[in-house]
């Protein structure tokens, strides 16, 4: 039996359907796609006991708007967008009751630049490979392998349980805090020995600034040009978080919507954790510096991160 | 050597990240054919806590769960595995017909041009040749295949083409492939092919696999427009 619950009157800026990524077909050319900040996406499942993995709607900048079509718990997580319901503001990282007819929006981003809304029992969607994530190379998965559109309706599976969950937050102690102003850290390489020291001691004392042309595939980064390394990479595997050094020395930082393999010769790449940070950095406004830390301390963050996003009941 | 790097054997581990390492070899040989042997094997060993893996030209990147794998014990694991290039299976050949030149490779004539031969010659060293695909990566369904004669190993173009077609046949360096879908792309493009390269529907998904031999056809626009393609 379907269910209708959300339907979409406006796609805004670029919403879609994502979940934790499609994992296990990158030998075929399929990149990994879904949520650029796992963080929010796993939170916004768990506000409403959902399985971490469920998709939801990633929504960029401002503009979405949907009609509920049954009463129903949502939850919104990430940027905070200035989301509305019913015109009433609605403040991000907890979950809210709506009923038939109500109308939840996306006004504008406030802090960071990507929310997260979910619903109870999680969107009735046909997995590809595996995931619910749309895939904007080959236009599958997700909802008909493309952004939400006016007129598209979004169903939702029977939660089977009948919590009261209104209301629910996530604790305070674990939500990131985006300012426009960030630190991310950096394990260096792998291809560090092939940049000069100085081009090394530069990009890690520069600051940049996070350009417009930035998408779910990378953000471009515009500051003090790092002097590049000549040639190019046989191509090989780029994990989300690469920080790519193209000719013209301005740094790309890949996010979760990147392609599976590349020829720039990679400076580093941003951990895990911090990419959730940098996935909210606003094109235009973000200003950007990176950290190097070891290994060692990259996996204790790791594994800090992996305990937040496990609070089964935030 | 940077801190972290494990390498007690012919193999060279260096983190990409908190999450991925990325595998090299020293010496000689086919690294295309190492690199698919090691990947059949890291598969079929399912070590736990290694999530993902994907094959390069001359690398390997795997991907791992660090709360379920510490980076010691993931590079002895690595290093562990049996893998040998051996004998692949037979390959298959496919051909792919291409419409070469005009609206369908507009980049035939500047290649034509910065290889000092005319755009015919250019079809005749494409077509002439076997490729051999690598590995698939990029974009679903891309296939790096080559090796292209030396005359047409030129870079990459400077500025990017923001939408290269689908269907578009390309060149770059010792490279040759076609482009499964819309998207960005710094390759050259000398064609067009009608044939599908990546398939949900079908299985398997891709229409060419690591060890494939692939030969390129021209053919006339008319042909090509009527060309049964598969799925899609």
């Amino acid at each position: 039996m379907l269910r209708p619950v959300l339907s979409i009157k406006n796609g805004g800026a670029m919403s879609s359907i994502q979940d934790l990524g499609r994992w296990g077909y990158q030998h075929e050319g399929v990149p990994l796609s879904g949520a650029l900040d796992v963080f929010s996406a796993v939170m916004a499942n768990r506000l409403l006991g959902n399985s971490p993995g469920e998709a939801v709607i990633e929504v960029t900048l401002m503009g979405f708007e949907a009609e509920v079509l049954d009463d129903v718990f949502v939850s919104i997580t990430g940027g905070d967008l200035d989301a509305r319901i019913n015109g009433g503001y609605a403040e991000p990282w907890r979950a809210y009751h709506l009923k038939t007819g109500d109308r939840i929006a996306f006004r504008a981003p406030i802090s960071g630049c990507r929310a997260y809304l979910a619903v109870e029992g999680g969107f009735d969607l046909q997995p590809i490979m595996g995931s619910y994530s749309t895939d904007f190379f080959a236009h599958f998965g997700g909802y008909r392998g493309r952004a939400l559109q006016p007129g598209d309706v979004l169903d939702r599976r029977d939660p089977g349980h009948g919590r009261a969950i209104g209301g629910r937050r996530v604790v305070s102690g674990i939500l990131p805090s985006y300012n426009e102003n960030l630190t991310v850290r950096v394990v260096t390489g792998p291809q560090l020995e092939s940049f000069s020291r100085e081009a090394v001691a530069l990009f890690f004392s520069s600051e940049y600034r996070v350009l417009t042309t930035s998408n779910r595939m990378g953000l471009r980064l515009e500051g003090q040009p790092v002097p590049p390394v000549t040639g190019e990479l046989p191509p090989e595997g780029t994990p989300p978080g690469s920080i790519q050094v193209p000719a013209d020395g301005q740094p790309i930082v890949l996010l979760r919507g990147c392609q599976t393999t590349g020829g720039y010769h990679k400076i580093g790449v941003v951990i895990a954790p911090d990419l959730d940070i940098l996935a909210q950095a606003r094109p235009g406004a973000a200003i950007v510096r990176f950290q190097a830390v070891t290994l060692k301390q990259a996996h204790e963050q790791y594994l800090r991160w992996c305990k937040a996003l496990q609070t089964s009941d935030p | 050597m940077q801190m972290g790097n494990c390498d007690p054997s012919s193999l060279d581990i260096v983190p990409a990240g908190d999450r991925a390492c990325l595998i090299r070899w020293h010496g000689d040989g086919n690294p295309a054919k190492r690199v698919s042997a090691l990947f059949r094997s890291i598969q079929s060993a399912k070590v736990s806590g290694v999530v993902d893996a994907v094959p390069g030209f001359e690398t390997l990147l795997v991907y791992y769960d660090p709360c379920k794998i510490e980076w010691e014990e993931l590079c002895v694991r690595l290093s562990g595995l049996e893998w040998k290039a051996g004998d692949d299976a037979p390959s298959r050949t496919i051909e792919i017909p291409v419409v070469y030149g005009g609206e369908y490779g507009p980049d035939l004539e500047i290649v034509a041009e910065l290889a000092g031969v005319d755009t015919n010659r250019v079809i005749d060293m494409h077509t002439s040749a076997t490729y051999v695909v690598y590995f698939l990566g990029f974009v679903p369904g891309f296939a790096y295949m080559g090796d292209l004669s030396e005359a047409l190993r030129l870079p990459r173009m400077v500025k990017p083409r923001t939408r290269v077609p689908a269907g578009s046949v390309a060149i770059a360096d010792r490279f040759t492939a076609v482009y499964p879908s819309e998207s960005p792309g710094g390759w050259r493009l000398i064609g067009w092919t009608p044939v599908a390269l990546y398939d949900i529907m079908r299985q398997p998904r891709p229409l060419l696999q690591p060890g494939d031999r692939v030969v390129f056809r021209s053919v006339s626009s008319e042909d090509a427009r009527q060309w049964p393609t598969t799925g899609g």
